[in-house]
């Protein structure tokens, strides 16, 4: 951007910054939005009363650091940097200055203060609502945030499934029928609604709504009518249109059209109508539903809707029971309080500050329940009156329909506004990241590719334009044209390429070339990636290779799985496999027999049988078990990655793996295992076995390879100089069913399809919507052909596979693959001339090199000098108490004792003056209220203070406890001090010490109490017992001499004796 | 002496510990040094024993206090609504205190959003119980306390040094205020003002910040340690409770990378100040599951662990008999147990026999029946408790260690402290009761004791007031320092502002935390700080409150730089590579099971090695219901029953409606009679009811297709025999064998999933069973029709070939009209011909030892198979095995 013209849109980039309107901007690939975004952001610094008032959202956690860094960065050149020359730097220096005089003048202190600056994303600042407004949301306490539910939403259908056999007949009802519908699956019904759980912010809304048969089916008529319609207007000028119903259509298209969907020849389809398109039409006719739901579907569909808040319901119950929830619950709770709340004045109570401003990110990735919120927050705005929104995202690079988000929300806000407030659309065509040649390019290709009219209802967005900034510069596009059956040539050109990229200078100056594969979807990486190592390319793979496949994660998993249970056996026969210990196959067999009923461990362990091993793998089971044994011994004791970290360390795992990237993911593995496990053991091994394949191992940013693979929704927002986009022609995988389907029909009304009964005909009407949302889908693939085209700056090679007719031509592809969508602007790439293809099958096969191949760690030669441990001097270790017997007497026991303690300590610090038994049956209240704060049961009270009493009075009966609290020379009660006891440090605390005739006595007082005959012996092992203690007393006092006494007054025992 | 904090008070004494001993005294009178809270605290006891207790109310405990206001909202109208409510007490107890100790006027006018109005209702039934009760919490204690504080036989101090305290609250002024006019002479103490070399240095990320900080700390104390001088090293982690593991593993690989290969323990240099709750404590963890294990159910994972456990009587004698048992329980168990349901299945004949278990948990069974569910006080289920864990030998023979034996006694304080609890609930169910427990083991906070260490790692609250001798201070970023302001959300913000409360005031947060950030650079002679340039994908810059500082770079510390024992490992190891394909020729031939051992070698060898001689397998997962095994099972009984009654189609075609519907009724019900006798817990009632109702719906309809087929009797159903191939000799099990009218016999295989006769063609077929046993015997000549019934709804018929065509169905044609099989092979003798010596090649494979890692193809083999981290599969594939199962856009 460091250009001194203005962009050809400067105007529109200016218009943007009136802080006193709202807008909606569309920005284009590479036309610098974050810069705009930014400028409005200090824009708005300058006017507001707190920088509190201006909400940014982005879309990631990232994308909102980039943010703050930027405006921070922003303020600090403003206070310490010169004007820039150019333009929009410029532009930026000024705004950051008035942003930073306010800043001054208000005494913000933002750079300090940097979160002052609310910049976050949507979750974030769903969680700081819900977090103030605890009973608003109806969350009292957040709960701890889960990124991945899906166990809990699988808990949830489980229970809401049992409630077949629940209390309520009603519930068990639709259960039930849901489950005939579903061939009494629990399994699958589980899944569905698991799934259905997922998904919940979608049709939580929608199931608000009207959802009796009636205005269903009335829904069902008029998207049946539309898709008549729609055929109708394909229908050439001139020729006679029939007057047919509906099911009059559907029968007429049946007779016209066979079901190899062409045109019956002798069907009495007139010749003037018979074109391509109509044809498509007519198909989608045929294929339309009656016009009422039949019984079971509607049975079905009825028990669906019944239980879809019942599902809800058990799911807050499971979370609430976990004490989890994930985001989506989060949004869902902060728009029920945004609900509840009085509007702006409650939320300015809560927050503290007005929201004047909001700023979105990415907002064409909004989702419903996103845009609901921004309905909730902005509720109450007048036009005028000073607050706005800005909205900023490029609707042609909207790909995240998985994760709900809907683009034609952006295209509703463009044209109605949001809420109350209106926006003003700015739409920025500079390019300032591709050279032309591939700018013109793209807007050649994608007018074609992308539809020709915007609608909201299916997503479709019409091409927009830009205008490069940066000159052409040689080639920009190649297509690479390959023929059905050689995914071996398109990958063997995918190294090619990548190389021949890579030694291209960068256009960057002074950093080497950046290089991208990116790829729709993991699968279409299976072929290039074995290519790519085995030309030794040195590449980056972003979250591809996911860490359960991972060799060095596989045995840490076998180590975890081993340890944490002694009869797993294919973890411990893996264990003794892995190349740390490597028994070989002879060797297993004679440690794993079948039929006795041992574990392997046991086996491990057992003389005769180790005899028969190998005399190798004698030495190296003695080696493994010598690690391992010790290792399950000490289960329970600390967490159990530190257990299985500390096995692998023994057993050599980092000398077993074969790069350093496995060594990456095993720390990743480590990390993991250490956040899921719970008290030292993992609640559900086979869970988190699975959590592992949504894992990566973080790209390993030090390394410099300039060659990244990765998804094209990952390349979002980033760009490199080359990119190579292989795998056009592969279809996504995708193809889950859910419970029900919904969609609005452009009445706004509501159209459900219950998924197929089992192993039933497809349902119409769910074919119905699913064709609809197809369409959606197919927007969406155009769009994420535009983010990959974009990502590049100077060169794009796109690479498809198609297939050939008889004579050997390219055929279009079938729909459903990137290619398909790319077709109309790539076809004269595709002559067919291609060579034959290697033979395959397209199996893919371990290689016979690999198939009897056994890594092993030379043992013999495998010697560890651990790095040397710090060297200092260890104090000695504290002192502990000796465990004490645990029991319920005993516990009300001491209690009494202590407060009998208390009392006596007290008595003596008067002397004993005017104490007598009267005196302490006055002090019963007080005792039991004593008792009762030191947690004596309110049962106990009466008994235990009447021995507190007794023991009191006795003692001050007693001729002994007279003598000894009373006045004496040199009394110290409770006397605290501390000393060198065998060079360690005491703090002791003695109960009495004074001195008398006979010479200085220590006393301490005992309450133990005793039941029985043989008190003298208590008394004696008593004396056993805390003599130590007492010679430690002498000791510190330094007062050998001194006469040690034990007094017991719930005894009246005494003990005494000298050194 | 007073201090905000109990870490301050120790460490002072410490120090003054540590003079003394310097002067050479053996013994000296203890230093009276001790946080503000134990400072009342002792005042209050003093109160309590100096006549005045009978006037004073009842200090509640925190969890006392906690109970109460949990029971206050439950008794108010939000209750229901509440996803979490124990959570929410807490927060009202801590927006109580707060309007306790800034004096906040707990009156609507000030408080008048939604959320304020529920905590004023709740606050004034707060007070008013307490009032009633005569009870007080540590909130108001001061308040009590300084009306006492003129009495003359309450102990006062002579003097009260103050240490430490930045922020006073109104509250504290006003009781030291009264302390002093009480005679008290009051002194604070200055902060520490070293001369100081800061620098500032920037870390790639947090897990490299840490490790730069450990190795500075021990490069401090080994240069330390060699001049013999005594040193202390502290290391401030805000945030320490997410980082608390990190932060333990880090510093003990730094000191010691060794550990991990050493026998024994030894101890570290360093102590973390804060524990882990007490419930991660595995100990305490088990504890609480038995205290569940009494409820009526319990999840299966759960009781698994519990059966695992080392910590109930038996553990160590019956591990792997346990852990058998609990492979056992899997199979056959529902995701959620009750105790006598696993009594139960520790019954059955092939359950492996764990005598001490079964006997102390059938105890553990009779005491719940006996004494676990009236509602009572709560010391009551405290001694249940306490009992029901004596019933199983809690907490087991392995001789505890130090940190147990200290976890121990915790556990013993918690169960006195739900006791105490009766106080404020006065009686409670099994569910309240447990879940208190629960709740406050999760709250309490628990380290074992730790020596005096020379490093001291600690959060930013701890670190107040404190000197060393070097200090570190991490994760100085600036989304994190200062520390963003954190209201409570029970007083509207303006108010909590109003009254000076820092936590509420952005502006008030970045003062603090300047000064804190300003204490830390005067507090000790070397101050290095940090903070990290990337967190996950973000990248960030330092807090503004340091950024000022000369940025050093991490070389420039004067650290050695300490090998890890990860890299002296990989350094040091030494990998070859041997050939190891081929495990020792199978010497027993006749194999106890059946077809699957050809399937799985013609799918992979290594897989029949693994599976069929190392018996090698997982561990299942518990299910709820049926799965599809279980669910083919129940379709193969019912048809095998029908047909086995009827013998013939023309039986079949003689059956009315409801006689046949009558038959199939019978059948069904008898089918799931026998599942339930298995899976005890996935049939219940009215699932078993429409489970019978499926298989009448998928017999009739299957009848259906049969009907349509010419003449023929049933001669065989669920047939076995023993077949041999290569050598090898199995047990080939068929569904059913008819005898057609036209003469031969065909061979059938019920299927309930997809299925292709693609699965019989080529080498390495998927499914041999049909072929093997339609070769297998000594009637083969008679077969002239093998097939798959495809029994699924809506999908109903035959799959297969035949001889000549429409022998069974127009379905089952001939090889001819066979998509794959019409490349492969001429006519149907050379079919036979060609399954019978690739079954051989097959067999011969196996028998001769064959194990190659091979899967047919890396995709489908071994998409389903259990065997990956024992062939490793991962290793000789490069880009991962299953990964192909088909993963959606992104
Ligand atoms: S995972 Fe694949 S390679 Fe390994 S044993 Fe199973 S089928 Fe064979």
């Amino acid at each position: 951007m460091n250009d001194s013209r203005a962009a050809p849109d400067q105007a529109e980039r200016d218009r943007a910054l009136d802080v006193g309107r709202s807008f909606i901007v569309q920005a284009p690939a590479g036309s610098g939005k974050t810069e705009l975004l930014i400028q409005r952001y200090l824009a708005l610094l300058a006017r507001v009363d707190r920088p509190e008032e201006i909400a940014a959202i982005t879309f990631t956690i990232k994308a909102a650091a980039e943010m703050r860094q930027r405006v921070l960065a922003a303020l600090r050149a403003a206070r310490s940097e010169p004007r820039p020359q150019a333009v929009q730097d410029a532009r930026t220096w000024d705004l950051a200055r008035a942003a930073l005089e306010r800043d001054v003048a208000r005494g913000w202190n933002l750079e300090e203060g940097a979160d002052r600056l609310k910049v976050q994303t949507i979750d974030a600042l769903c969680a700081s609502l819900t977090r103030q407004m605890p009973v608003l949301s109806r969350f009292g306490g957040q709960p701890e945030v889960i990124e991945d539910a899906t166990a809990l939403f699988a808990e949830a259908a489980r229970n809401l499934l049992a409630s077949l056999d629940g209390q309520s007949p009603e519930e068990a009802a639709h259960v039930e029928r849901l489950l005939r519908h579903l061939d009494n699956d629990t399994v699958a019904a589980g899944k569905l609604i698991a799934a259905m759980l997922a998904r919940r912010d979608q049709w939580l809304r929608t199931l608000k709504r009207n959802t009796d048969r009636a205005s269903l089916e009335a829904a069902l008529e008029e998207v049946r009518r539309a898709a008549v319609d729609e055929m109708l207007e394909a229908w050439p000028p001139g020729v006679d249109i029939p007057q047919l119903d509906v099911d009059g259509w559907i029968a007429r298209a049946a007779a016209w059209t066979t079901t190899a969907k062409t045109w019956r020849k002798d069907g009495g389809a007139p010749a003037a109508i018979r074109n391509d398109e109509l044809l498509e039409a007519l198909l989608g006719v045929k294929s339309l539903p009656p016009a009422s739901y039949s019984q079971d579907q509607w049975d079905a569909l009825e028990a669906m809707i019944a239980l879809a808040p019942l599902a809800i319901r058990e799911l807050q119950l499971v979370f609430a029971k976990h004490g989890k929830a994930d985001f989506t619950e989060f949004a869902l709770r902060a728009l029920q309080a945004l609900d509840a709340a009085d509007g702006p004045t409650d939320l300015l109570l809560v927050l503290d500050y007005r929201i004047r401003h909001i700023l979105v990110d990415e907002f064409q990735d909004t989702s419903h329940t996103q845009f609901r919120l921004l309905e909730l927050l902005t509720s109450g705005w007048e036009p005028g009156d000073g607050r706005t929104l800005f909205l900023v995202g490029d609707p042609m690079q909207s790909i995240y329909r998985f994760r709900e988000a809907e683009v034609g929300l952006f295209l509703q806000a463009r044209q109605e506004g949001i809420g109350h407030v209106a926006l003003d659309a700015v739409t920025l065509s500079a390019n300032f990241r591709s050279q032309a040649g591939l700018v013109d390019w793209v807007n050649e290709a994608f007018a074609r590719v992308m539809p020709g009219a915007g609608d909201v209802r299916t997503g479709a967005v019409p091409y927009s334009p830009s205008q490069a900034i940066h000159a052409a510069e040689g080639e920009s596009v190649s297509i690479h044209d390959f023929y059905e059956g050689d995914g071996a040539g398109q990958a063997a050109r995918v190294v090619e390429l990548a190389r021949e990229a890579m030694r291209a200078p960068g256009r960057r100056p002074g950093e080497p070339a950046s290089v991208a594969i990116l790829v729709r979807n993991r699968m279409h990486l299976l072929e290039v990636i074995p290519k790519l190592r085995e030309a030794n390319v040195p590449y980056r793979a972003v979250e591809i290779e996911s860490l359960g496949r991972s060799p060095a994660v596989r045995d840490l998993l076998a180590l975890t799985r081993a340890l944490s249970h002694p009869a797993d056996r294919v973890a411990w026969l893996a264990v003794l496999r892995a190349p740390w210990c490597a028994l070989t196959l002879a060797d297993l067999l004679v440690l794993a027999p079948g039929e006795e009923p041992v574990t392997v461990w046991q086996a491990a362990n057992d003389g005769p049988r180790i005899e028969r091993l190998s005399a190798q793998g004698r030495a190296r089971l003695e080696r493994a078990r010598g690690i391992l044994g010790p290792a399950l011994e000490r289960r329970g004791r600390g967490s159990l990655r530190e257990i299985v970290e500390a096995a692998w360390l023994a057993l050599g795992g980092p000398a077993c793996v074969e790069d350093e990237t496995q060594l990456q993911e095993a720390e990743t593995y480590l990390d993991h295992l250490e956040a899921q496990e719970e008290s030292g053991s993992l609640a559900d091994l086979a869970e988190f076995e699975e959590s592992l394949a949504k894992l990566f191992a973080p790209p390993d940013l030090a390394s410099p390879e300039c060659l990244q693979v990765m998804t094209i929704h990952k390349a979002k927002g980033l760009e490199f100089d080359t990119v190579i986009v292989p795998g056009l022609s592969g279809k996504s995988g995708h193809d889950d069913r859910s419970l029900f389907l919904w969609m609005e029909t452009a009445e706004q009304s509501l159209l459900l399809a219950p998924i197929q009964a089992a192993g039933g005909k497809k349902e119409a009407i769910y074919e119905l919507v699913r064709r609809l949302d197809g369409k959606k889908a197919g927007h969406e693939m155009g769009r994420l052909l535009y983010v990959a085209a974009t990502r590049a700056r100077s060169r794009l090679h796109l690479l498809g596979e198609a297939k050939r007719d008889d004579k050997g031509l390219a055929k279009a592809p079938a729909k459903g693959s990137l290619l398909a969508k790319l077709w109309p602007a790539v076809a004269g790439a595709f002559r067919g001339e291609a060579q034959a293809p290697a033979a395959g099958d397209g199996a893919r096969t371990v290689a016979p090199a690999q198939q009897a191949r056994l890594r092993r760690l030379d043992i013999g030669r495998y010697r560890v000098a651990p790095p040397p441990a710090v060297a200092w001097i260890a104090p000695a270790d504290p002192e502990l108490g000796e465990p004490i017997e645990f029991s319920w007497v005993g516990d009300t026991a001491r209690r009494v004792g202590g407060v009998v303690h208390r009392w006596l300590q007290r008595i003596a610090e008067e002397e004993a003056r005017g104490w007598n038994r009267a005196r302490v049956e006055k002090q019963r209240d007080a005792i039991r209220h004593e008792l009762a704060s030191r947690g004596v049961a309110a049962s106990q009270i009466e008994d235990a203070s009447a021995r507190v009493v007794a023991a009191l009075a006795g003692a001050l009966e007693d001729p002994r406890g007279k003598w000894l609290l009373g006045p004496q020379a040199n009394a110290r009660n409770e006397y605290r001090i501390s000393a060198l006891v065998e060079g360690v440090r005491r703090d002791l605390v003695i109960d009495r010490v004074f001195e008398d005739l006979a010479g200085t006595w220590i006393v301490d007082y005992k309450t133990g109490s005793h039941e029985g005959a043989d008190l003298e012996g208590f008394l004696a092992e008593e004396q056993t017992r805390y003599r130590p203690q007492l010679e430690r007393y002498v000791l510190a006092l330094g007062k050998p001499e001194a006469r040690r006494g034990l007094y017991f007054p719930l005894l009246k025992g005494w003990r005494e004796w000298t050194s | 002496m007073l201090t905000p904090n109990r870490r301050l008070a120790q460490v002072l004494a410490r120090e003054f510990h540590a003079a003394q001993a310097c002067k050479g005294l053996k013994s000296w009178e203890t230093a009276d040094v001790l946080p503000w809270e134990a400072f009342l605290g002792r005042l209050w006891d003093d109160a309590l024993f100096s006549g005045e207790a009978a006037g004073l109310p009842l200090l509640l405990a925190p969890s006392q206090e906690q109970a109460l206001w949990e029971e206050v909202l439950r008794g108010s109208r939000y209750a229901k609504e509440l996803f979490a409510l124990a959570p929410a007490a807490a927060q009202c107890r801590e927006a109580w205190a707060l309007a306790q100790a800034w004096r906040i006027p707990l009156d609507a006018r000030r408080i008048p959003d939604e959320d304020g109005k529920a905590f004023l209702e709740w606050s004034a039934h707060y007070e008013r119980h307490t009032r009633e009760a005569r009870q007080v919490e540590g909130a108001r204690l001061p308040d009590v306390l300084v009306a006492l504080l003129e009495r003359e036989d309450l102990r006062k101090p002579a003097t009260l040094v103050l240490h430490g305290f930045d922020l006073p609250t109104p509250q504290m002024r006003e009781f030291l205020a009264a302390l002093g006019q009480s005679g008290c002479e009051i002194v604070e103490t200055a902060p520490a003002a070293h001369k100081v070399q800061a620098a500032r240095v920037e870390a790639s990320d947090p897990r490299m910040e840490m490790e730069h900080a450990a190795r500075w700390a021990r490069a401090r104390l080994a240069a330390a340690c060699e001049a013999g001088r005594s040193v202390r090293i502290g290391v401030v982690v805000p945030d320490l409770g997410k980082a608390r593991r990190a932060v333990q593993r880090t510093f003990a690989a730094v000191m010691q990378p060794g550990l991990p290969l050493a026998a024994a323990p030894t101890p570290l240099p360093f102590n973390v100040s804060l524990g882990a709750a007490l419930d991660e404590h595995a100990l305490v963890a088990d504890a609480l599951l038995l205290v569940d294990l009494c409820g009526p159910r319990i999840a299966f994972e759960h009781a698994s662990r519990l059966l695992r456990s080392p910590f109930i009587a038996g553990a160590g004698e019956e591990l792997h008999a346990r852990a058998r048992l609990d492979a056992h329980w899997r199979r056959h168990c529902a995701p959620e147990v009750t105790l006598d349901s696993l009594l139960r299945q520790c019954k059955a004949p092939t359950a492996p026999p764990v005598p001490i278990f079964v006997d102390r948990f059938r105890r553990l069974a009779d005491f719940r029946k006996a004494s676990l569910f009236e509602a009572q006080p709560a010391s009551q289920w405290a001694r249940a408790f306490s009992d029901a864990l004596r019933v199983v030998g809690f907490p087991g023979e392995r001789a505890l260690d130090s940190n147990e034996q200290q976890t121990l006694e915790k556990w013993h304080e918690l169960l006195a402290e739900l006791a105490g609890l009766e106080r404020v609930v006065p009686k409670m169910g099994y569910h309240a009761a447990r879940g208190r427990l629960r709740q406050l083991a999760r709250d309490t906070i628990f380290q074992p004791k730790a020596a005096d260490v020379p490093i001291q790692v600690m959060g930013v609250l701890e670190s107040a007031g404190q000197e060393f001798d070097h200090l570190w201070v991490m994760g100085l970023n600036d989304d994190a320092w200062p520390l963003p302001a954190r209201p409570n959300p029970f007083i509207p913000v303006a108010a909590q502002r109003a009254a000076g409360i820092p936590q509420a005031d952005p502006a008030a947060c970045l003062e603090l935390d300047r000064r804190l950030t300003q204490r830390w650079l005067a507090s000790s002679p070397e101050v290095v700080v940090s903070h990290v340039r990337m967190r996950k994908e973000a990248e960030l810059s330092p807090s503004a409150l340091i950024a000022s500082l000369p940025a050093t770079r991490i070389e420039d510390l004067g650290i050695d730089r300490v090998a890890s024992l990860r890299e002296a490992i990989r350094a040091t190891g030494f990998v070859e590579a041997i050939e190891d394909g081929r495990a020792p020729a199978v010497k027993d031939l006749a194999r106890k099971g059946g077809t699957g051992l050809f399937k799985d070698q013609a799918a992979c060898p290594f897989r029949a090695f693994a599976a069929r001689r190392l018996r090698s397998e997982g561990l299942e997962a518990p299910r709820p219901g049926l799965d599809a095994r279980d669910r083919g099972t129940l379709v193969h009984e019912v048809l095998a029953a029908v047909w086995n009654r009827l013998g013939s189609l023309a039986r079949l075609l003689e059956q009315g409606e409801a006689q046949l519907d009558e038959l199939l009724a019978e059948c069904a019900e008898a089918a799931v009679a026998r599942m339930k006798a298995r899976h005890p817990d996935a049939l219940s009632g009215r699932y078993a009811a429409l489970e019978r109702e499926r298989l009448v719906r998928l017999a009739r309809d299957w009848l259906a297709v049969e009907r349509a087929r010419p003449g023929f009797t049933v001669a065989r159903t669920e047939d076995e025999r023993q077949v041999t191939f290569g050598g090898v000799t199995v047990t080939a099990r068929l569904d059913r064998r008819d005898a057609l009218a036209a003469g031969g016999d065909v061979v059938i295989d019920y299927k309930t999933g997809a299925c292709k006769t693609a699965a019989w063609m080529g080498s390495r077929m998927d499914e041999p069973q049909l072929p093997m046993y339609a070769l297998g015997g000594e009637d083969a000549a008679q077969v002239v029709a093998v097939a798959f019934a495809q029994v699924r709804t809506g999908e109903m018929r035959f799959k297969g070939v035949s001889r000549v065509a429409n022998l069974v169905t127009r379905d089952v044609g001939t090889i001819d009209k066979d998509r794959k099989g019409r490349d492969l092979y001429r006519g149907w003798p050379e079919l036979l011909q060609a399954w019978r010596s690739e079954l051989d090649r097959i067999g011969a494979a196996f028998a001769a030892g064959d194990a190659r890692v091979d899967p047919k193809s890396v995709t489908q083999s071994c998409g389903l198979c259990e065997q990956h981290a024992l062939c490793r599969i991962d290793e000789k594939t490069p880009f991962g095995a299953a990964q192909a199962e088909g993963d959606a856009d992104e």
